[in-house]
């Protein structure tokens, strides 16, 4: 019924430039956060993998149509250890969704389990396909 | 902070290469599947090695772990239900199955080996053999016995 994609990646004209800069300062790429996206016709569920953060270490906004997930990987490396390979990213992030207006932004849901942040936002209820009850004919009862 | 962390040592994990190259040939043969090498640290303290490894939404039973001729194997598959009447509109996850190996140095017992999985991160942990530790020496008093 809905095949109209309710939430989308925001397009980002500068997206290149700004992997760099990330990269450079070792903040966390966008892409590295393995986005998912799953629609049914009640409700979305949008998932980000964020390994080594807990409930705690993650921010959810919505605004004006906007999903925003920020947050902070911190460094679990103790202070005397030597590191001999890292491609793990650590640092802050920061990515938006925009979502459609089919979606209520009142029943915003986000739950962090195993290292991946759930978001579930339900369809506006007046836009749900609604399931009307076939009644039997009333019939005159013969006495 | 990813470039600048990563140490140009690499005694310990000597055929780090040689195992990511066994590895892109794995994922070029493996068409429709995607398969990857899931974000890992490795680091040194005095009396262990701990290996990080990202594995977000993958169960504990669904990893394999062991250590075998010295190479030290983290594998297994990440299962995503998708519900009924539902539709993946984005997915940008980078694997459902994972395979990464590590050489491990010579230096290591492998029977103390401790792993442990918390906030879809696999942190394995490596003692060192004894004879490699730096042993303390307890200094005695001479004893008054003649």
């Amino acid at each position: 019924m809905h095949h109209k994609v309710a939430a989308l990646p925001v397009v980002d004209p500068f997206r290149t430039a700004r992997q760099d800069f990330e990269r450079l300062y070792g903040l966390r790429s966008d892409d590295a956060m393995g986005l998912r996206v799953v629609e049914s016709e009640a409700e979305i569920h949008v998932s980000l993998d964020l390994p080594g953060l807990s409930e705690d270490d993650v921010q959810v906004t919505v605004d004006d149509g906007h999903l925003l997930i920020k947050g902070e990987r911190k460094k679990s490396v103790p202070e005397s250890a030597q590191m001999l390979f890292s491609n793990q990213s650590f640092g802050e992030f920061q990515r938006t969704l925009q979502f459609h207006d089919s979606l209520d932004p009142e029943s915003v849901q986000a739950v962090m389990e195993n290292g991946v942040l759930t978001i579930t936002i339900a369809r506006r209820p007046e836009l749900q396909p609604r399931r009307i009850n076939v009644r039997a004919a009333k019939r005159p009862v013969n006495s | 902070m990813n470039a600048s962390s990563t140490n140009p040592r690499f005694s310990l994990f000597d055929e780090l290469d040689r195992g990511l190259n066994h590895l892109v040939k794995e994922v070029l043969k493996n068409d429709g599947r995607r398969s990857s090498i899931p974000a890992l640290s490795v680091y040194e303290l005095d009396d262990r090695y701990v290996v990080e490894c990202d594995l977000p939404g993958v169960e504990l039973d669904d990893i394999n772990l062991q250590i075998h001729d010295g190479v030290l194997e983290i594998s297994g598959e990440r299962r995503t239900a998708t519900p009924e009447n539902a539709k993946v509109t984005v997915d940008e996850r980078s694997f459902t199955e994972f395979r990464r190996r590590l050489q491990l140095s010579k230096d290591i017992n492998p029977e103390g080996v401790d792993a442990e999985l918390g906030n879809g991160v696999l942190s394995v942990t490596i003692p060192k053999s004894a004879g490699v530790l730096p042993r303390k020496v307890t200094v005695r008093k001479v004893s008054d016995e003649a």
